[in-house]
């Protein structure tokens, strides 16, 4: 009856491989709003501003070197409203593109309030939409095929190359970005490294990602949940699992940990608050801190074992404008005592040294960007989907030296008044952006065309939401290398893929947000039958 | 191959109890390690429990979560244009045992297959393979690390838990002073402030007594309370005959009304306090010894710090427990009140209302600050005049002198109903200020002792208590002496 061969039990203990947390550098800059940056009264054009002013000049040198000596030896304006027609030149400024499908405020105002507002779009991109170019003196549009496909979102500094037209548009032939951040030097030499030993793989400290547990959806992937914790702490699986989930030395959480809640409308509302006074607190009726609890329990299962970074998300009871805070510690419970668990800002950088203390000529510094996928899917918005995917659009995220162009336009951040926060400065050796429908990942590489031996490399990871797919993403922090460990039910109701394939399958590629709300109770009731 | 207490447990739990085992909650239950748990469920599912359902966690290699990019292009001159990367991917599965065979074809590799949970019936919801998670919990959080380690559980030796407390959201111990609002009318807002700030102080070690102790506080300054309320008798005896000195001087410096209703206002307060304080009498003869107010009150406090209590329960039930002490007190009293005389006799000579009521605004702030600290004392303060405008009317006594035809000036004591519409702020010390009014007549010491007495009685029972004193001294306005009869008398 029983098709299992034991397993076998080995007296040995495992170990994790140690990695430590640095503190934060000026190019790996902590997102904490700080009492001086609290203020709201400033005006969003300030960071427009900013970016533009810091983002110029390595704009400007990049299209110098880019477009240096070919024909027509073409010139920089300064001002994109100085161009001089039938003249070959390139300009700098801010991308704008004018988007009929985007949110206007205007469109709010005159809506008849009687009607309820239509629900949001899922694309901003629209064949009519005009890209523009702005400084501070004004703004030019740009055409041409060229800029069309370049794929590009309100709000990226670029350098554009082409002549302006007799109708006063710009015909672009050419687009430069600022590229990648430059990178420490102990980053690059690490690949190197890499190819030459491959010693001790076992050594080689491992960093769990996960995303979007949305613990406390209508249909909760629990079970898996279950066996994610369980693998983690090294306690599922076969022997050959536990070894690799030894390895893991540190998790973060990219987001979403909490599924957005549900408000019950009740329509007797006000019928019940007269009935029963005014009570304080949360109603026990339509809320329920259970997800709060369940999301608790489940971290301090995992935070027994291994150190966990929690970022915030879109979903989570945190503010929705980046950089979104930390959680309060205090609001997991037990959990919070545990030194090594860490909330984090939404954007956040991470300095992790692995090896050991002990074997110091071991270490490994690598700098990790996490957010948790809102810079990302808004950016999604503005893009036609078919040629752009999340990664490409990652990728050039990297290459336009900002995390999140679209922030103060269609993406809310904080109104500062004398930085851009998403400004990359420093390419990380990797990049990991949650929340999102499907995996993804790339080692993106940019050699300097005139050093020629300097490379950045950074690893782009899209982490996907695990009540959809069941996917823990596993980065090798010595080699960048990634695997995945998914975890599946199959014959039982309760899992967000009983059919991984198809649900594979079936993941949109237009990135709307559809949450499990809608596909669970079709593939659970379905499941049974199977 | 089961140890009998496995097999026990297995047993009572699955053909008794009927539960979900996985492999962890037998790992905790028994202290295996998790490994040897999970042999323990096939042995015992082969052997015992044919009719159990059992689930499996399946894991091996599966085919790459491959990502669907291939359109991308992007061929900027520096990218490298390559896809999105196929990378390792390993799957736990988790299946019914009628699945078994089905979900071992999906895998490329199969590495391990293990036995997941057993359960009296076939799992469809594999939420219910959540239900022993709460007993996993329950144990690993009573034993800890050492269970942690039996069971297998890979623990970075970075993990340490913080002896730090909670983050500092914890640090609101005591609930915000309430007292403030009520005496905001009557007192300035600094004169409140300061209240405030004692009563947080004072709220904590002693709220009933504290009352009288903050007016004291209040009437000097808060360090001083502090620095002496520790010093011992002997200092503050010396103390208040110089206060007593400078307090005579004060008045007859200060020849007007004003200033002994002030003096009165302050003794209140300060008698009051006394009474109020006794339990902790140090805290009194600090009192006396910083010499809040003019010195009317320090005879009082010599005497009355003894026989405090005892002049309370007289004053206020009128009953007839005056002890020696309180005669002594009395006796005091009367002493005080001679020296008094000589500053109040000046009074009579000046117009009489216009510089009482700015006497009296200032007594009132006086009053108020000292009040406030205390919050029973200031409940009744407070409803007093809030009585006057809720309770109808207050009957008060009051006194108006006025030049008569033969152009002397006389004064006379009235007693009529006031409501509180006109100058609310002033009202509130107003009561006091009004009773002793009549008897302001010169008695301010005098009176500040009876109403300290009142005031301290009706501040435990009930506010309204108060009044009736006040009430009963129009009768007596007569004449000085008859005032300070009646109240010995009672």
């Amino acid at each position: 009856m029983a098709p299992v061969a034991p397993l076998p039990t080995s007296a040995t203990t495992l170990t994790r491989p140690l990695t430590t947390v640095l503190p934060c550098t000026d190019e790996t800059p902590s997102f904490l709003i700080t009492k001086a940056d609290k203020s709201y009264k400033h005006q969003y054009a300030n960071i427009y501003f900013v970016r533009l002013r810091i983002l110029r000049d390595t704009v400007e040198e990049k299209a110098r070197q880019r477009w240096d000596g070919i024909q027509g030896n073409p010139i920089l304006v300064p001002k994109v409203l100085e161009v001089e027609k039938s003249r070959l030149c390139y300009i700098v400024g801010t991308v704008y593109i004018d988007m009929p499908l985007k949110p206007n405020v205007m469109e709010d105002i005159a809506r008849d309030n009687s009607i309820p507002a239509p629900p949001p779009l899922s694309k901003f991109y629209s064949p009519d939409d005009s890209i523009m170019l702005e400084d501070e003196s004004g703004r030019i549009q740009l055409v041409g095929q060229r800029v069309i496909e370049e794929r590009l979102v309100t709000g990226v500094i670029i350098a554009a190359l082409g002549i302006e037209t007799p109708t006063g548009e710009f015909e672009v032939v050419d687009v430069c970005y600022a590229g990648m951040a430059p990178q420490p030097i102990h980053n690059v030499e690490a690949p190197e490294e890499k190819m030459a030993v491959d010693a001790d793989p076992q050594a080689d400290g491992w960093i769990a990602l996960i995303s979007g547990l949305d613990i406390g959806s209508p249909s909760p992937a629990d079970a898996q949940i279950q066996m994610l914790v369980e693998y983690l702490t090294g306690e599922g699986g076969g022997p050959g699992n536990q070894i690799s989930a030894a390895q893991i030395s540190r998790l973060i959480i990219a987001g979403d940990s909490l599924a957005p809640v549900v408000m019950a409308v009740k329509d007797e509302g006000l019928d019940e608050k007269e009935r029963k006074g005014r009570r304080y607190g949360y109603d026990a009726t339509t809320f329920s801190p259970h997800p709060t609890l369940n999301l608790a329990a489940h971290l301090l299962d995992v935070a027994r074992t291994m150190p966990i970074h929690l970022l915030p998300g879109e979903t989570d009871p945190s503010g929705v404008i980046l950089p979104q805070q930390p959680f309060p510690r205090a609001m997991l419970g037990a959990v919070s005592s545990y030194g090594s668990f860490t909330c984090e800002t939404n954007p956040t950088y991470l300095r992790i040294v692995s090896g050991s203390e002990a074997e110091t000529s071991n270490t490994v510094t690598r700098t990790l960007l996490v957010n948790s996928g809102q810079p990302l899917n808004d950016m999604f918005k503005y893009v036609a989907s078919p040629p752009a995917t999340p990664l490409s659009l990652l990728e050039s995220t990297l290459r336009w030296r900002h995390m999140a162009p679209t922030a103060p336009d269609t993406l809310w951040c904080h109104p500062y008044f004398s930085a851009d926060p998403f400004l990359i400065s420093e390419t990380p050796d990797l990049y990991v952006v949650g929340g999102q429908q499907q995996f993804g990942t790339k080692m993106v590489v940019e050699s300097d065309k005139y050093t020629g031996k300097t490379q950045k490399r950074c690893r782009i990871v899209l982490v996907p939401r695990f009540a959809d797919t069941g996917i823990l993403v596993l980065v090798n922090m010595r080699t960048m290398a990634v695997k995945c460990v998914k975890f599946g039910i199959k014959g039982m109701s309760g899992s967000s893929q009983d059919h991984p394939h198809e649900t594979h399958a079936d993941l949109p590629s237009t990135h709307n947000d559809s949450h499990p709300i809608a596909s669970h109770p079709s593939s659970g009731s379905a499941s049974p039958a199977t | 191959m089961s140890t009998q207490p496995v097999r026990d447990y297995l047993t009572k739990q699955l053909l008794i109890e009927n539960n979900i085992v996985t492999y962890r909650s037998l790992s905790r239950a028994l202290t295996l390690n998790v490994n040897a748990a999970k042999n323990e469920l096939a042995d015992f599912h082969a052997n015992d429990g044919e009719k159990l359902a059992a689930t499996y966690l399946l894991s091996g290699r599966i085919q790459p979560a491959s990502n669907h990019s291939e359109d991308v292009d992007m061929d900027d001159g520096e990218s490298e244009g390559f896809e999105a990367e196929d990378v390792d991917c390993t799957e736990m599965l988790l299946v019914g045992e009628r699945e078994l065979e089905s979900a071992q074809a999906q895998f490329i590799e199969l590495e391990s297959i293990h036995i997941y949970s057993l359960s009296p019936a076939v799992i469809r919801d594999a939420g219910l393979l959540c239900t022993p998670t709460e007993i996993v919990r329950n144990l690993d959080h009573k034993k800890g690390a050492e269970l942690a380690a039996a069971v297998g559980k890979v623990i970075a030796s970075n993990v340490t838990v913080s002896t730090k407390a909670l983050p500092s959201w914890g640090g609101r111990k005591a609930p915000p002073p309430v007292a403030g609002p009520s005496k905001v009318a009557a007192s300035t807002s600094a004169v409140k402030k300061e209240e405030d700030a004692k009563h947080k102080e004072k709220a904590k070690p002693e709220k009933p007594k504290a009352t009288g102790k903050l007016d004291f506080s209040k009437a000097k300054t808060k360090p001083l309370k502090k620095e002496e309320d520790k010093p011992v008798k002997p200092e503050t005896k010396p103390e208040v005959a110089t206060t007593i000195g400078e307090k005579v001087q004060a008045k007859v410096a200060e020849s007007k009304r004003g200033v002994k209703r002030k003096s009165a206002l302050a003794s209140d307060s300060e008698e009051e306090e006394k009474v109020v304080v006794k339990p902790a009498k140090p805290a009194v003869k600090d009192q006396s010894s910083v010499r809040v107010r003019k010195g009317v009150i320090l005879s009082d406090d010599e005497d009355d710090v003894p026989a405090a209590a005892a002049a309370r329960k007289g004053k206020g039930k009128a009953t007839a427990a005056a002890s020696e002490a309180e005669k002594n007190l009395r006796a005091m009293m009367d002493i005080d009140d001679n020296a008094v005389t000589r500053a109040s006799r000046d009074t009579p000579a000046e117009p009489d209302e216009e510089p009482d009521t700015d006497m009296a605004t200032t007594d009132v702030n006086m009053s108020d600050g000292e009040s406030k600290p205390a919050p029973v004392k200031r409940k009744p303060k407070k409803v007093v005049p809030i009585g006057k405008n809720g309770l109808k009317k207050k009957r008060v006594v009051k006194s108006k002198m006025h030049l008569d035809e033969k152009g002397y000036m006389v004064s006379q004591d009235y007693s009529e109903y006031e409501s509180v519409e006109e100058e609310e702020e002033e009202e509130e010390p107003a009561p006091k200020g009004k009773g002793k009014g009549k008897a302001k007549a010169k008695v301010v010491e005098d009176s500040a002792p009876t109403k300290a007495k009142t005031a301290a009685k009706p501040a435990p029972p009930a506010k309204t208590k108060p009044k009736p004193g006040g009430s009963s001294k129009p009768g007596q306005q007569a004449g000085l002496a008859s005032f300070f009869g009646k109240s010995k008398s009672k």
